[in-house]
């Protein structure tokens, strides 16, 4: 093979695998991989890629159990036969492609024709999870304000956003300070992150210069007990067998399991910032979402906090919406719900960053710890 | 020595499928929500890539690369032929370059992929343009034309860079040095 022949042919190889061919060029492909046997099966240029692709993923979150149940119906049309314990498929003696081959053709003709029992035991199992969920959601709802008052479980934080978790578990420690309105010299210039309208509109409203309205939670009594220690009283009427409520993990999981819309992204440390792991959820049907992180580092709740924005498709892309703040206490996974100021009608990016004790307004892009990208 | 999983399948052993999922599943299910923004699409493509998973399965060489790269390469054919449909475009803006840089690894499960450590060292090595091309391509899917658009640089410049970045990472893997290669350089 000469060195233009090798080259074209690397180059379609590697245009292949990144971009995909048109007609024109996979007829040349093909020519030159006949012309050249010994690149008939090559495919380390996908290998590589694929590599990659690998390094740079999160996999920590399971196959949802639906979906594995629906693989399995799968899998007993490819292999033709339902899978019993330990069951091994005997195949008459063939090399391994022959054997597979013969499935292929097996499932081809007959997925399309058959809807096996194990298939329907697929959605069987999905509109039991779904009956569960609505049973789940009833039972959680259904004394609200009961549960409020006796059980502290959902806080609001300064920064608006339920944390219930964070009354569960120490892992996350919520912030009880009012914020305050940040210094004129923070309000960013021209390429910074601008504020919201309603942002802007509320921190500075008149009279409330040191306590903007966005960090502050009204209707919250601010008490020790509601400010982050879990202490639950006991009354004759708390100790009637009562609903529990669903935690951060359970409630992410129902909105994973219910929101037809529902998006989920990995975050992306920002360079030269500590790894971050994790994942966000978000349904804009129902404004509903949380944030997953693994192992973040602790901050001073007296100095600094974490804090959430959300930048919206349908909005000033330079304006994200504050969507919280949050405090990590200790290493583990914390679930943190997200509660936006404002309506998301298309998220288009999720921004964590790293501000003084209480929030802040307007953030600054070098502040940004983390970044999870639709 | 035990058969690998996709020997197994490759060799009928349905019991074999319940195994790949626990192993694989993971990996995979990541993949597709990673690429594909709509889950009723991403569970779609799962079951799609499974299904291919063992329709190749006996093509698997473990003397080319480890069972999780030969499964992520299959997803990804998968997943990047769904993302051509759907003509996705590409969002960079001002807010998103400040925020463009590589991310670090966040690999969780995959330590011990030896593979794809070594892809990443050498992504590390590219040059940062070849860097960025091959991430908006392998991570992100985004078609030649698309990231010449965001990139503001020409199409053929854009497929230089990405051909130069893979041939380097697929030589630090091994590949570029093949024996088959030799030959055909000859």
């Amino acid at each position: 093979m000469n060195e233009v022949t090798k080259e074209r042919l690397i180059e379609l190889l590697t245009d292949q695998t990144l971009f995909g061919l048109d007609e024109q060029e996979t007829a040349e492909l093909n020519q030159l991989r006949r012309q050249f046997p010994e690149w008939e099966n090559d495919n380390s240029f996908e290998l590589a890629a694929a590599a990659v692709n690998v390094d740079n993923l999160d996999t920590s979150e399971e196959l949802p159990a639906n979906l594995r149940a629906k693989i399995l119906a799968d899998a007993d049309d490819f292999f033709g036969v339902p899978e019993k314990a330990g069951n091994v498929v005997s195949f008459p003696v063939k090399s391994n492609e022959t054997a597979v081959s013969s499935a292929n053709r097996a499932f081809e003709n007959s997925a399309e024709k058959r809807q096996p029992f194990w298939q329907w035991l697929g959605w069987g199992i999905a509109a039991a999870a779904c009956l569960t969920l609505a049973i789940n959601l009833w039972l959680t709802r259904s004394r609200p304000a009961v549960e409020e008052a006796k059980t502290p479980q959902t806080v609001q934080t300064p920064g608006h956003a339920e944390v219930s978790e964070a009354v569960k578990t120490p892992e996350v420690v919520i912030t009880p300070e009012i914020a305050e309105l940040p210094d004129s010299s923070e309000i960013p210039a021209a390429g910074e992150l601008n504020e919201t309208s309603a942002n802007r509109e509320i921190a500075r409203k008149p009279g409330t210069a040191k306590t903007p309205e966005i960090f502050r939670t009204p209707n919250v009594v601010k008490t020790p007990e509601i400010a982050g220690v879990p202490k639950v009283t006991v009354t004759p009427e708390s100790a009637k067998p009562m609903p529990i409520p669903a935690s951060a993990a359970q409630q992410r999981a129902q909105l994973l399991a219910s929101a037809p819309d529902i998006i989920q992204t990995s975050w992306t440390s920002k360079k030269d910032d500590k790894t971050v792991l994790g994942d966000v959820v978000w349904s804009s049907a129902q404004q509903k979402g949380y944030v997953r992180l693994r192992d973040m580092p602790a901050l001073d709740p007296n100095r600094e906090t974490y804090q959430l924005w959300i930048v919206d498709e349908a909005q000033d892309k330079k304006a994200p919406v504050s969507g919280g703040i949050f405090n990590v206490g200790q290493a583990g996974e914390v679930i943190v719900p997200i509660n936006a100021q404002l309506k998301i009608q298309k998220p288009k990016m999720f921004v964590i960053s790293r501000e003084k004790a209480g929030g802040v307004a307007v953030s600054k892009p070098n502040r940004f710890v983390a970044v999870a990208k639709m | 020595m035990a058969q690998t999983i996709l020997k197994r399948i490759a060799s009928g052993n349905k019991a074999a499928v319940s195994e790949c999922l626990n192993t694989y599943g993971g990996l995979v299910w990541s993949l597709a929500r990673r690429m594909l923004s709509n889950p009723e699409e991403a569970e779609d493509a799962v079951q799609e890539i499974f299904i291919d998973i063992w329709k190749n399965a006996g093509r698997f060489d473990e003397a080319q690369a480890s069972e999780t790269t030969f499964v992520a390469m299959i997803a990804r054919r998968r997943l990047i032929d769904r993302l051509r449909k759907q003509n996705r475009q590409p969002n960079v803006d001002s807010l998103e370059d400040v925020l463009a840089e590589p991310s670090e690894n966040r690999n969780v499960d995959m330590q011990t992929n030896i593979e794809a450590k070594e892809a990443a060292r050498a992504m590390k090595n590219l040059r940062p343009e070849q860097r960025q091309i091959l991430h908006l391509s392998i991570v992100q899917g985004f078609s030649h034309r698309e990231i010449a658009d965001a990139l503001k640089m020409p199409l053929g410049t854009v497929k230089t860079h990405a051909r130069r970045g893979l041939m380097q990472v697929r030589e630090a893997l091994g590949s570029g040095n093949s024996k088959t290669e030799k030959e055909a350089a000859e």
